[in-house]
């Protein structure tokens, strides 16, 4: 311990905080009131997809925030 | 399927477990960790993952819950990304304070405190026995279904005798592996390397097995995903499932849902204990912050497909929806997938109460059994002995006793809900721990008090509104209060709190305790004070970061021991062994020659106290150090009481100060007023003089006439009579000059309060002068009174301005002469002044006698009287009232030509 951080650089909290934020919008009310049951995306129902493919989404934006930061070393 | 085959597998299962974790302790011995690294670490969080998820998510998608059951996982991901500064930084002060659990890092948090320490560890205890007694129902219930077909086994185990009861069975089994894994000998840093490789193949074994049952009836069953969700369609009711808003979910649940599960993934026991305690580097949490959010994800995926399967295959409800992942396989046959499932199921189980178990027995120890045991003579008296095997054998026992509640929670009130309710109401106990975890974390002044109260008033509104009543709803108790509310009173209704009705029973828990918690935990730390331990814990938690830059050197108490009372109690708690161990390690790595020093330093005091912490908690630690620790002169307590103390004197020395300032500016006033006395006395000295001197002249003459007629009494009467005129004459004067004396003394005190009146200055000047006509005529002086028409208005008193003009008359017809002698007088007003002027024909006066004459006690001579006939006040008496009326007087006047008195005095118009 100690010879390094093991805290982020500043810059990359602002980023995993607006990630944060960005999924609590996402991921409730009003937006996810949005689908209607008889709306289909290639065979799977709207509201399965959207969260399935946001989840997505939101994993690759953290492992890309999070590894971004270990280049920057 | 035979029950000998359904318990045959699981023992094995157990067992191959077992071997996994033996071989990973046998690794870490030789240091070849094989959980070193963050695939490993992230998989152990899923120990999130339980019997709950595994049969618990379709049992509530299938029950038209529709995708509420993705809060419990939506939750984590969500706060993932926070994971990296707020996670990290709970790591790095647990290691470096060496906490081993959340009770431990609440307790530390605040002082080391161990009252703390007790409250946080029984409401784990209570909130997670509901929790760990839904696994014990899906394993009795997974493997009934299982072992469909009955055989000797399955005839022996018919419950006609508890302890013949599967349940209970179950129940004991895994206390001897939880005991296996986690109590068989005391680490002092509680890592279990061995349990975690167990936990991290469980991980792996219940998504493969989810993932398994979900392709099969995705793709063996259906058509894929397009044909059953078209089935699935068709059907009217279960078509809901695809639309929020048809399957009923509430904005309001949804959201409290969401934040209970945010707190769960961090605050759980067994989630802190995977994710902080067994943690070996801080770095993986970046890796963990994105892996296990795809665990969740993928371990997700298949829960609706599987649904809308059994929904499909069962419509009727003959089967319970939480069993439709076993009963799907069956149904088709393939009992060989389901024997695979059934094993998912239970490592999701297994795996989630042996963690929970571990979390919780070190929790009641350390925090529970330790600082009782340590302050009770229990521990003294047997001051020699090594107290690890005690620890142990607490720690057994705590699981046995863990054990026993949730099984008797299991039979009394388990039965009657679902996995997914039972598992909210631990999540909501556990959710009164997040105020204070993050108060504590970035909230310098978050105190213990208020931490305190928090979580008690939190968690009295979390029984009040979910643990009590559920257990009222499952017969336990009367459901009057269900009903009517606590006490009758209809706002205090356990599901509606002040009448807040119809929302869901978790969410209206979460929103009053956490709302009361939060509100408790800011007002009362706001207005009470923190004692000098927690001022530096908490600077210690918050400000981390700052420590671990600066090397750690952050003692501010310096204390003292002898070096081996401190070995002599880290072998009592740790045991001679591993003690020995673990100071040799530390000789070695500080390059200290341990035999060689007779008094410990800081740096072992602190050592040995991180180490009991781990072994026996923080706040026991601290009070078993103390026994045999000194601490030096200067304590902490002592500093800030100096600080305190310069607090006040700078207080002090600024109301001196200003104290200072005002004695300056009073002794300034004070020397003005001094120097005015002096000059007054002065004059008074002067003023003295002059009026006895005054007064003697004329009692001079008095006298020696008075003298003469007294012994001549031959004298004639002429002269007689003459000599008695001067003595009349000069009394008069006597008269006079006291008179104005007097006069001036009044006028110059009552200089502030002249009653002014509006008067007519034009009649007042000419009654004045009518009355001196007599004297006039008598001495044959010409005059000429000039008095213009009308009323001039002036502020003034009358009697005071009457004198003035007396006054000045008096003197004109004083130095005029008897015959020749002219006097005018004239009156006029412009816009301002009214100007009086009164002129005489005497001798008038030299310039620079002009000025003095208003002086008091200037009395000119004039060769027509030969020695002064006034007293020398009357000019300045009239200059005195002027000056109160804003008003003046002066003269003009050439020698030998006479003098005209001026007047002025402002006119009110």
């Amino acid at each position: 311990m100690g010879q390094t951080s093991y805290f982020m650089s500043d810059k990359k909290i602002p980023k995993l905080v607006g990630l944060f934020f960005l999924g609590i919008l996402l991921f409730n009310f009003p937006i996810i009131n949005l689908f209607r049951k008889d709306q289909f995306v290639s065979g799977f129902p709207a509201l399965y997809a959207y969260f399935f493919l946001v989840w997505l989404v939101l994993i690759i934006f953290i492992a890309r925030t999070v590894r971004s930061k270990q280049n920057d070393k | 399927m035979t029950t000998s085959i359904a318990v045959f597998s699981s023992i094995v299962y157990i067992l191959v477990l077992f071997l996994i974790a033996y071989y990973a302790d046998a690794k870490a011995r030789q240091g070849k960790s094989i959980v070193n690294n963050p695939y490993t670490y992230a998989l152990s969080l899923a120990v999130y993952c339980t019997a709950w998820t595994f049969y618990g998510s379709v049992g509530k998608a299938a029950s038209l819950g529709g995708l509420t059951f993705l809060t419990i996982y939506i939750g984590p991901v969500l706060i993932a990304p926070l994971w990296i500064f707020i996670v990290k930084k709970i790591i790095l002060i647990s290691k470096s304070q060496r906490i081993t659990s959340i009770a431990d890092f609440i307790s530390s948090r605040y002082g080391k405190s161990t009252t703390l320490g007790i409250i946080v560890t029984l409401i784990a205890v209570i909130g997670i026995i509901p929790y760990i007694s839904i696994q014990l129902k899906a394993i009795n219930s997974s493997s009934s279904i299982l072992a469909y077909q009955s055989d000797w086994l399955g005839d022996l185990l018919d419950g006609s005798a508890f302890y013949l009861e599967k349940a209970f069975l179950i129940a004991v089994i895994l206390t001897i592996f939880t005991i296996l894994f986690g109590a068989r000998h005391l680490d002092p840093n509680e890592r279990h390397e061995g349990l975690i490789a167990a936990i991290a193949f469980e991980s792996i074994w219940k998504l493969v097995a989810f993932l398994a049952i979900g392709i099969f009836v995705t793709f063996g069953v259906y058509g894929g995903f397009e044909d059953l969700f078209s089935q699935a369609y068709q059907d009217e009711e279960l078509s809901k499932i695809f639309s929020i808003n048809d399957s009923g979910i509430e904005s309001w649940s949804w959201s409290w849902l969401i934040i209970l599960s945010m707190s769960a993934i961090m605050l759980l026991p067994r989630q802190f204990h995977v994710m902080v305690v067994e943690n070996t580097d801080p770095k993986f949490v970046e890796k963990a912050a994105w892996l296990f959010p795809l665990y969740l994800l993928l371990i997700n995926i298949f829960v609706i497909p599987i649904a809308c399967g059994g929904l499909l295959h069962f419509p009727n409800g003959q089967v319970e929806p939480d069993n439709f992942v076993l009963s799907l396989p069956l149904y088709y046959g393939n009992d060989l997938l389901a024997l695979f499932v059934y094993l998912g199921g239970l490592s999701a189980a297994t795996g989630m109460v042996i963690v929970a178990v571990i979390a919780l027995s070190i929790m009641i120890s350390n925090n529970l059994v330790m600082p009782v045991l340590i302050q009770t003579s229990l521990i003294k008296e047997s001051a020699k002995k090594d107290l690890s095997k005690t620890l142990i054998n607490i720690r057994r026992v705590s699981i046995v006793m863990v054990m026993l509640l949730a099984y008797i929670y299991f039979k009394y009130v388990s039965t009657e809900y679902p996995l997914v309710s039972i598992g909210l109401i631990s999540f909501t106990a556990i959710a009164q721990f997040l105020p204070v975890v993050i108060g504590g974390l970035y909230w310098k002044n978050a105190t213990r008090k208020g931490a305190i109260a928090a979580l008690l008033s939190g968690f009295f509104i979390w029984a009040i509104t979910l643990g009590w009543p559920t257990m009222a709803d499952a017969g336990l108790f009367s459901p009057y209060t269900i009903e009517n509310g606590y006490f009758g009173i209809s706002f205090l209704k356990p599901f509606a709190l002040m009448g807040m009705d119809g929302t869901d029973h978790v969410a209206h828990s979460a929103f009053w305790s956490l709302l009361i918690n939060v509100f408790v935990f800011i007002t009362v730390s706001l207005n009470t004070k923190q004692r000098q331990i927690e001022i530096t814990q908490a600077d210690l938690f918050v400000d981390i970061e700052k420590y671990t830059q600066t090397g750690g050197d952050f003692e501010v108490v310096k204390r003292k021991a002898k070096l081996d009372e401190i070995k002599e109690l880290m072998y009592r708690f740790l045991g001679r062994e591993s003690g020995k161990k673990v100071l040799k390690g530390f000789a070695k790595t500080r390059k200290i020659d341990l035999s060689k020093m007779e008094n410990a330093n800081a740096e072992i005091i602190n050592f040995a106290e991180t180490h009991l912490a781990g072994a026996i908690g923080a706040a026991s630690a601290k009070i078993v150090l103390k026994s045999v620790v000194k601490e030096d002169s200067i304590s902490l307590e002592e500093m800030l009481s100096i600080l305190d103390r310069t607090q006040e004197v700078i207080q002090y020395s600024k109301e001196l100060e200003k104290k200072s300032k005002e004695l300056q500016a009073t002794t300034s006033q004070l020397k003005t007023a001094n120097k005015r006395l002096k000059a007054l006395d002065e004059l008074k000295a002067d003023f003295v003089t002059t009026v006895t001197h005054e007064l003697r002249t004329p009692i001079t003459s008095i006298k020696s006439l008075s003298k003469i007629i007294y012994d001549n009494e031959d004298l004639s009467t002429e002269k007689r009579g003459e000599y008695l005129s001067i003595v009349v004459r000069e009394s008069e004067r006597i008269t006079r000059l006291i008179n104005q004396v007097l006069d001036l003394e009044k006028v110059q005190s009552e200089a502030a309060e002249v009653k002014k009146e509006k008067i007519d200055f034009n009649d007042l000047v000419q009654k004045t002068s009518h009355g001196l006509e007599e004297i006039l005529n008598q001495k044959g002086i010409t005059y000429d009174f000039n008095f213009p028409e009308g009323v001039l208005k002036t502020l003034g008193d009358f009697d005071r301005l009457t004198q003035v003009v007396l006054n000045i008359l008096s003197n004109a017809i004083k130095f005029c002469d008897d015959e020749n002698g002219k006097i005018n007088l004239s009156l006029e007003k412009d816009n301002k002044m009214i100007t009086l002027k009164i002129s005489d024909n005497g001798d008038g006066i030299k310039l620079e006698n002009q000025q003095l004459i208003f002086e008091k006690f200037t009395q000119l001579s004039s060769q027509k009287l030969g020695k002064p006939k006034g007293s020398g006040l009357g000019l300045f008496i009239c200059k005195e009232i002027l000056r109160q009326h804003n008003g003046e007087i002066f003269v003009e006047s050439k020698e030998g030509e006479g003098a005209t008195f001026v007047i002025k005095i402002p006119s009110l118009n």
